[in-house]
C-alpha cells in the first residue's frame, strides 16, 4: 500500500514527532509508514487522514497485487 | 494487566531474586548468590532507565507500545516458536538416533530452554523492528 504521508506532512509543516504524538504512536511507526514498510490498521489510517482533514483513500493508495 | 501492575510484579520478582541471592550468599553458595544479586541489580537499573525514557516519551504524547510494536512482538513470538520447535525436533531426531545417552538435570535443561527462547525472541524482535 502506497501513501502520501511524507508529502502531506511536509506540506503542512508537521514534524514526524508531532504527527506521532497527534495519533498516539511512536516516531518509529511514522517513519515505517512513510517508507511504506508497515501498513496501518484501519483505526490508525483514519486518525492519520483526520489530521490532514482528508479521507483514508486520499492518503493511502491500495495497489492490487502488491499485498 | 495494566502497566502499573506489571511494573509492580517485576519489582516483586527482582526483590525475590535479590533475597534468594542474599540467602545463598549466607548459606555459603557465594558464586550463585552473587550472580543472582548482580543480575537483580542490573535488571533493576535497566528497568528504571527504561521506565524513565518511556515516561518522557509519554509526556510528549508518544506511545511506544503502539500497534506496530504489538505487530512486531507477534511476529517475533511466532518465529521464535517456529525456530525453537523445528530446531528441537531436528535435535531430538538426530540425537535419538545417533546421540549419546546422557542424564540431564531437568532444572538446568529448563533454564537453557528458557534462555534460548528469550534470546531468540530478542533477536527476532530486533530483526523485525529493523525490517519494518
Amino acid at each position: 500500500m502506497n501513501n502520501r504521508l511524507r508529502e502531506l506532512r511536509e506540506q503542512n509543516g508537521i514534524t514526524q514527532e508531532d504527527l506521532a504524538a497527534q495519533v498516539k504512536v511512536s516516531r518509529q511507526t511514522i517513519i515505517s509508514l512513510e517508507k511504506g514498510k508497515y501498513n496501518p490498521s484501519i483505526g490508525l489510517a483514519y486518525s492519520l487522514a483526520k489530521v490532514f482533514h482528508l479521507t483514508i483513500e486520499e492518503v493511502f493508495v491500495f495497489e492490487e497485487g502488491k499485498e | 494487566m495494566n502497566a502499573k501492575n506489571r511494573d509492580f510484579l517485576r519489582y516483586i520478582m527482582l526483590f525475590l531474586l535479590f533475597s534468594i541471592g542474599i540467602w545463598q550468599n549466607l548459606s555459603g553458595n557465594i558464586p550463585y548468590g552473587s550472580g543472582l544479586i548482580g543480575g537483580a541489580i542490573g535488571v533493576f537499573i535497566a528497568i528504571t532507565f527504561k521506565q524513565k525514557k518511556i515516561r518522557q516519551m509519554e509526556a510528549q504524547g508518544l506511545n511506544i507500545y503502539d500497534e506496530r510494536a504489538w505487530f512486531i512482538a507477534g511476529r517475533a513470538a511466532y518465529f521464535t516458536y517456529l525456530t525453537f520447535a523445528l530446531g528441537s525436533a531436528f535435535i531430538v531426531l538426530i540425537g535419538s538416533l545417533w546421540g549419546p545417552q546422557i542424564l540431564v538435570n531437568p532444572y538446568n535443561f529448563l533454564g537453557i530452554c528458557l534462555s534460548v527462547l528469550v534470546l531468540l525472541y530478542i533477536c527476532f524482535y530486533y530483526y523485525f523492528n529493523y525490517k519494518l
